[in-house]
């Protein structure tokens, strides 16, 4: 589910995914090895078959990569948490503490900027200015990283 | 393109995607620097966001509602097949019945 929800963004869907890989392992007739990581890869290639059926409209609408190679970054569950964990490090250590409190609204917990404006006590365009800063800090970040 | 331009365009991309026009998608998708920053937005948002709380009982039961339905699909599929099947042999045997009347009369 988590796998799914970091793909997808978005509850129901990821939801929809998570039963459409149960049901295709229901559908196979042989006997399944590993059905854990059967159902981990279904789940993948899901997504990822949903994410390339979405238009670059669609894409941006959902919050999915325009890279296509870079929705095939998601190759084990391992790996997908290793480099989660190498941005939730980054956030902590590079922005301030106010783009960190601004970051945790909007991506963490999908919420809009007049929310976190309101939360925080702040205009929506310094939300923005904080969103920009972190995304720029962690641009050069990554990019010097080659991550 | 002038930075106060480029950032309304981020705040658009981040918290209202919907309402970008095709110029706009078009600006975000070919200027190196936007799509750059979009990226990271989205492997920020694959990182960060949190899974809200997934109810198991009603998951399992809406589950558990598409396996059925997919059990009682088949179980119509052999019961059609069979039909299908009994109505061929009842055509046929019923043709060579009416054939072989159709010798006696010869």
């Amino acid at each position: 589910m988590r796998l799914a929800m970091s793909m997808l963004h978005d509850e129901s869907e990821a939801a929809d995914a998570v039963q459409d890989a149960f049901v295709k392992l229901w559908e196979v007739k042989s006997e399944v090895e590993k059905p854990e990581s059967y159902i981990i890869r279904s789940v993948r290639n899901i997504c990822l078959n949903r994410i390339e059926a979405s238009d670059t409209r669609q894409r941006i609408i959902k919050g999915y990569s325009l890279d296509p190679i870079a929705s095939e970054k998601f190759t084990t569950e391992s790996e997908s948490t290793e480099k989660s964990d190498q941005v939730e490090r980054a956030v902590k250590a590079l922005l301030t503490e106010r783009e960190q409190q601004v970051v945790e609204g909007v991506f963490s917990q999908g919420m809009k900027y007049k929310e976190v404006s309101a939360q925080l006590n702040v205009s929506v365009s310094l939300v923005n200015k904080c969103v920009v800063n972190a995304l720029k800090t962690l641009r050069n970040h990554f990019k010097s990283k080659k991550l | 393109m002038k930075e106060e331009e480029k950032d309304i365009l981020i705040e658009k991309m981040i918290d209202c995607p919907e309402q970008l026009t095709s110029e706009e998608i078009n600006e975000i998708s070919n200027n190196q620097e936007l799509r750059e920053l979009y990226e990271v937005s989205v492997e920020m948002k694959n990182s960060l966001m949190r899974p809200l709380h997934t109810d198991k009982s009603l998951e399992w039961r809406r589950l558990v509602k598409r396996l059925l339905k997919f059990d009682k699909w088949n179980f119509k599929n052999v019961f059609r097949a069979a039909a299908i099947i009994l109505g061929v042999i009842f055509i046929g045997e019923a043709t060579s019945h009416d054939n072989n009347n159709l010798d006696f009369n010869f």
